[in-house]
């Protein structure tokens, strides 16, 4: 009974939104209008929802001590500090909060996906190989990329430049072949892999819309 | 950034510049001082989303509109507020084991009500205009846009007869068209690579330029 | 013999740090996609209203926020008036709103008559999909707080469709979301500014023309400048990202010819 509820407002919710789109009748289009309204309000308790188990974690790790309990307190302590000057202070300019953002949250967030850089670095290095006709061929498109992307590629094109018979033709164009790659070929595959996960999405959709997904309900 | 050369900042931006080295640190190990900076920023984003979700969410779309609406709340705008509030709070009933069942109605509604609106545009956005602009009229075109196009019909074809019929079918076999389909695909991946290679170094160089900054505004060369 | 992690490291890190501190540049030639985009904007009246949604985390600043300036930079040097919001990314809110707060002051625009900053709001694609039916049961106030039903400007605003322009700069597939239930269903006109791990995404719907243009990462920003004729951080981070790029393919060079070697003593 429980879970045929939760079907039901699926199946309800998923046919009318569906049919919403496809045909014109006011009654559907109000019904839109306001299941997009209530989406909002539902969504907010959903994100603090988020927040409240990421603390709950925090709380467990300190209970049961699987790591250092300085840790857990770190995060638990900081986010107290950040909440509590918020609400005194606001989070407008040259407010408390904004100092720790504009100098915690910006600068180390940043710092953390930067790290990326050197892993790609050594990956260059280690992992992109001329193996077999398949890499080789990633391999010339990437490099390809790499430097038609900078302005030595220009440099290049530029002093390997040939005038014949009035017409300009540059032997080593890395800017124009750039250009071709992503133009040409990779619009042709991004346009199949875009049908493919669109085609996904739309069954999955169905799927959940009709019941026979129903892995949320566990 | 104006704010760096400001009273007191040098002493923040030598405690920045630890955390940013605690983070790159890393990169060769990991290490109690890069858990501590990263359950550090943890605790700042989470209560800094926090109050950004407290001030748009609860505060603008809910405790407002309810209690001061300056237009007149007749019981149909009430209701658009307290009836979403209580399905949204089931969220919390997740908590307990007698009335966790609940929870899964919010969700419900979210998933049914986001599914179906999924499927409408998505038809129209990613397929039927994708499909219309892959077939043109060639009339008015050059030797050489007749044969990009040309080539952006094989590449979709062939990769999608790969993903179809040889992922799919889970042949083994050498296939002519799947071949051409995996050429085109790793001409796409080689692309997607160089970019994003390039994605990943201008994170780093911006990372250089932070500490660049925060050093020279210690020194006063800013 | 192999090359060391920590060299690799180290060397990166060297052709980064140099051109950095003695402010090398390059002049950068602009590419069709980045001069759409520039276009597009230049052929929008004075007093124009458009939306910038953005739609990234500070992890990637480094590329989009070069983007934001120069975009905001454009906007009220053409005297367009943009209405920035962020409805699918929360965190970006205070580095959106400073970042145009202080390219304002310096180019002496006021906020809420010159240019508006609506912040985040919950929902997700809901909250993009509302828009188009009742802009105002989405944002009913600026980020600080004034009723957009005072301004003059809103009075002529119901739907997010009465907007001549949308772009969006974003580090995900908020993009797509834009283009699906606003450009496709609303019909506003859409151009982006994108990371450039999405850039090669975006490219289909460049070529169907519903993306009008795209700025693709550090070096997208780094073409706009030019065209803008500013030295910002874009262009300066690009003489970083050159030197970067010819060290990549200098290892990967190597790290081939490596391999070769090793196969044909293994061979032997």
């Amino acid at each position: 009974m429980k879970e045929l509820i939760a079907l039901l407002i699926v199946l309800i919710g998923g046919v009318i939104m569906t049919l919403q789109y496809f045909l014109n009748i006011p009654v559907l289009d109000l019904i839109y209008k306001n299941v997009l309204d209530w989406s909002i309000v539902i969504s907010t308790f959903a994100l603090l929802l988020a927040i409240r188990s990421l603390l709950a974690r925090q709380f467990q790790d300190l209970k049961f001590k699987k790591v250092k309990s300085i840790f857990p307190l770190t995060t638990i302590i900081s986010f107290f500090t950040v909440v509590i000057l918020g609400l005194i202070f606001g989070i407008g300019e040259k407010t408390p909060v904004d100092f720790i953002y504009q100098n915690i949250q910006v600068p180390l967030q940043a710092t953390v996906f930067s790290l990326l850089a050197f892993y790609i670095s050594s990956a260059a290095y280690r992992a992109f190989r001329a193996k077999n006709f398949s890499s080789t061929v990633l391999l010339i498109s990437g490099s390809i990329v790499i430097i038609g992307r900078i302005p030595l590629g220009d440099f290049i094109a530029k002093i390997t430049t040939l005038h014949i018979n009035g017409s300009v033709i540059s032997l080593i164009d890395f800017p124009a072949w750039t250009k071709w790659i992503l133009n040409v070929p990779n619009v042709g595959i991004k346009r199949a892999f875009i049908f493919g996960i669109t085609l996904g999405i739309i069954s999955t959709s169905l799927k959940v819309i009709f019941g026979i997904e129903r892995g949320w309900l566990k | 950034m104006s704010i760096l050369r400001e009273k007191g900042m040098g002493i923040i931006n030598i405690i920045v510049i630890l955390l940013m080295l605690s983070v790159l640190s890393f990169v060769f190990k990991d290490n109690h001082f890069f858990k501590f900076t990263e359950r550090l920023l943890v605790g700042v984003s989470a209560g800094y989303g926090f109050l950004i979700i407290f001030n748009a969410g609860f505060i603008k779309k809910i405790w407002i509109p309810l209690f001061y609406s300056t237009g007149t709340n007749n019981f149909f705008q009430v209701m658009n507020i307290i009836l979403p509030c209580l399905l949204g709070l089931l969220f919390f009933t997740s908590f307990s084991k007698k009335y966790g069942f609940l929870a899964k109605y919010p969700l419900a509604f979210l998933l049914g009500t986001g599914a179906g609106v999924e499927i409408g545009p998505r038809i129209e956005t990613s397929i039927m205009r994708q499909i219309n602009s892959s077939v043109v009229d060639f009339s008015n075109l050059s030797l050489f846009e007749i044969f990009n196009y040309i080539i952006i019909l094989i590449a979709i074809v062939t990769t999608m007869y790969y993903f179809l019929f040889i992922v799919r079918g889970n042949k083994k076999r050498e296939n002519f068209i799947a071949n051409i389909g995996i050429f085109f695909m790793m001409i796409g991946f080689g692309a997607s690579f160089g970019y994003t290679i390039m994605g990943r170094l201008s994170l780093l160089i911006e990372v250089v330029d932070m500490f660049r900054e925060r050093i020279f505004s210690i020194f006063g060369l800013l | 013999m192999k090359i060391k992690k920590e060299v690799i490291y180290f060397l990166l890190l060297l052709v980064i740090i140099l051109p950095l501190i003695f402010g090398i540049s390059f002049k950068i030639k602009p590419t069709e996609p980045v001069i759409n985009f520039f276009q597009e904007i230049n052929s929008l009246k004075k007093g124009s209203f458009i939306v910038v949604t953005i739609s990234f985390d500070p992890s990637t600043k480094a590329e989009l926020l070069p983007m934001l300036d120069a975009l905001t930079y454009h906007l009220f040097k053409n005297d367009i008036i943009p209405v920035y919001m962020n409805p699918l990314n929360a965190n970006v809110t205070n580095l959106g709103y400073l970042s145009i707060k202080k390219i304002a002051r310096k180019m002496k625009k006021k906020e809420n008559s010159d240019y508006y900053y609506l912040g985040f709001v919950p929902g997700d694609k809901s909250a993009l999909q509302d828009m188009g039916e009742d802009f105002y049961s989405v944002y009913k106030k600026t980020f600080d707080g004034k009723d957009l039903e005072n301004f003059n400007i809103f009075k002529n605003i119901q739907k997010i469709s009465d907007f001549s322009l949308l772009i969006d700069l974003a580090d995900g597939n908020s993009t797509l979301d834009l283009l699906t239930y606003i450009n496709t269903k609303y019909g506003v006109p859409m151009a982006s500014g994108v990371t450039a791990v999405m850039a090669s995404e975006y490219y289909p719907y460049l070529n169907s023309g519903q993306l009008l243009g795209l700025l693709g990462g550090l070096r997208g920003a780094a073409e706009y400048e030019t065209l803008l004729d500013m030295s910002a951080k874009a262009r300066r981070g690009m003489s970083a990202q050159t030197f970067a790029h010819i060290l990549i393919f200098i290892l990967i060079i190597i790290g081939n010819y490596e391999y070769f070697k090793g196969k044909r003593h293994g061979n032997n």
